[in-house]
């Protein structure tokens, strides 16, 4: 009996827990397009009420088609590829010049505090007034790109991480120290790994501050790229394009905030707020 | 638990020194320093076993803060073997009251984070980290996290970590005091164990009578208000047969003196309050 129990008891759960799975996966996808389907409505009644020229005002249908024709010449896949590189690399070299000097800085907490207001005066420009000079110095094209888009990640991955130092309990970093650990190895062994939860809500941050400092950036200060196609656009009068542009930026944030780096944050935070309440 | 060679056969702690050491802090309020603790002076030898007892906020974990190098002594000096401490090192391994395990390492890793510091290669240093989770009595818990672990395993893991740095000094901050009775007892008896062959010297910071009475070979009874120290007790029951039910009298018997000297030493509003409650 209690063999029976056992045997059948598992696989009926399982198999409630995948039709459930399926269920709320199948809710969330019709929860994500509802409020879609109807901006595209809105989109397409205020275009017959307000009767504008499709290149004043671009149509759902014609947009559609747009995408077709860029989709078939390689524009939009290549413009993409060339944007989300441009991206990518610029939040890693944001994130991997903030990690490091978050953890300098926690080594010299006075000489911090007197960086504060630095820190302050930086954020508030925004990266867009800095592309005149980063022009100047490197050119049109990736290094002025990259740069904007790493200078807008640095700063709330360096104050996230700064946080998340600030939250690890004192006893670790004393037990590490009369371990033999100097500074640095302490560094990378207790701040480092117990500022992750902090760095990796700061890297979201960053990123989505990023993603729109990529598009300004390419509109300004490059050959290609999605903020170019917006762009260039509109100077050439296929403002149709420039929606298309638009959409797919959207449409590209949703994915990979949804695919990348909400779940990442909420593995790293949950995984260590579990870890940091049982320690 | 088995005995492991390599760690037995691990030389005997070192000499521990304290003179004058005096802790004061600047109040917020008024600007003035206060004295919170000395001016304290001790010598223990190697492989004594000493326990700091006393009221809480008399200044024990203070003093041992000091000894660990983690707090600067306004003024005073300690040494190890003859060394004077200038900081943290891993000549004086601590044991702290919440465990401080490295919660994103594993029982393994957290062990092995002494030996690596130290230089060993990954593997040596899991090897040794292996032989000193023997040593506490928890040989399959490498692979696992601390959140994993029960308090008492936790501790266990804390002390072997600490051992594994092979300090000169042990020093222990109320370390049972967040484990269940029960498991106190289990730990308390391990520790003694442990000490018997390892031969390492250790301070031992507790605010319990028995506890002082079970583990120590000396007990410092420390003052509050400034911290100093009040009374000295030697143990002289061995070891051995503290933990034996026969001794259990003669363990309560220094408990009770211990205790007579504690009450004398708590500040005057607290030992009113002692009084009125039994």
């Amino acid at each position: 009996m209690v063999g029976l129990d056992t045997a059948t008891l598992p696989r009926v759960g399982a198999g409630r827990s995948r039709s459930a799975w399926f269920w709320a996966r199948a809710s969330s996808l019709v929860k994500l397009t509802v409020p879609f389907v109807f901006l595209v409505a809105v989109w397409q009644m205020s275009a017959l009420v307000l009767g504008l020229s499709n290149y004043l005002y671009p149509r759902p249908a014609l947009v559609l088609r747009t995408f077709g024709v860029l989709v078939a010449h390689g524009v939009l896949l290549s413009y993409t590829e060339t944007s989300m590189w441009r991206w990518f690399v610029g939040v890693g070299v944001g994130t991997g010049v903030a990690i490091p000097v978050a953890l300098a800085l926690s080594f010299y907490r006075p000489f911090a505090r007197m960086m504060f207001p630095l820190i302050n005066f930086f954020t508030a420009i925004v990266e867009l007034a800095w592309i005149p000079l980063f022009v100047l110095w490197f050119g049109y094209g990736f290094k002025v790109i990259v740069l904007s888009i790493a200078y807008v990640t640095f700063f709330p991955v360096l104050a996230n991480t700064m946080s998340g130092i600030g939250q690890i309990p004192k006893a670790s970093v004393q037990a590490a120290q009369t371990l033999g650990a100097n500074r640095w190895q302490v560094a990378l062994h207790v701040l480092l790994p117990g500022s992750l939860p902090g760095s990796v809500t700061g890297v979201r941050t960053g990123a989505g501050y990023g993603f729109r400092s990529l598009i300004g950036a390419e509109m300004i200060a490059a050959q290609s790229g999605l903020g170019y196609m917006i762009f260039e656009s509109r100077a050439n009068q296929l403002t149709q394009r420039t929606v298309a542009g638009m959409i797919t930026i959207g449409v590209l944030w949703l994915l990979v905030d949804r695919l990348y780096l909400r779940p990442i944050e909420k593995a790293t935070v949950e995984r260590w707020g579990l870890l940091r309440r049982a320690r | 638990m088995p005995v492991v060679g390599s760690v037995a056969a691990k030389p005997a702690g070192g000499s521990l020194e304290v003179n004058d050491v005096c802790h004061e802090y600047v109040r917020a309020g008024d600007k003035t320093a206060v004295i919170a603790l000395g001016p304290v002076s001790l010598q223990v030898s190697a492989g004594e076993f000493l326990c700091l007892l006393g009221p809480s906020g008399c200044g024990k974990s203070t003093l041992l803060m000091i000894i660990a190098g983690l707090l600067p002594p306004t003024r005073g000096t300690v040494a190890v073997d003859a060394v004077p401490v200038t900081g943290p090192s891993r000549e004086r391994g601590v044991v702290f009251q919440d465990y401080a395990l490295l919660p994103w390492k594993t029982v393994r890793s957290n062990v092995a984070l002494g030996p690596r510091l130290a230089g060993a290669s990954r593997r040596e240093a899991n090897q040794i980290a292996d032989e000193y989770l023997e040593l506490v009595g928890m040989p399959q818990a490498g692979d696992r996290y601390p959140h994993e672990l029960s308090g008492g395993m936790r501790q266990r893991a804390a002390v072997a970590r600490t051992l594994a740095a092979k300090p000169k000094v042990l020093l222990m901050d109320e370390p049972f005091a967040a484990v269940d009775a029960q498991t106190r007892g289990v730990l308390q008896e391990e520790l003694v164990g442990i000490w018997a062959r390892t031969a390492q010297t250790v301070v031992f910071v507790t605010h319990s009578v028995e506890e002082a009475a079970l583990l120590a070979d000396r007990v410092v009874v420390m003052s509050s208000a400034p911290g100093r120290v009040q009374e000295e007790f030697p143990v002289t029951l061995p070891h051995q047969v503290r933990f034996s039910r026969e001794s259990a009298p003669r363990v309560a018997e220094v408990a009770a003196s211990l205790l007579a000297s504690v009450r004398v030493a708590q500040p005057r509003q607290s030992r009113q309050v002692a009084s009125w409650s039994g």
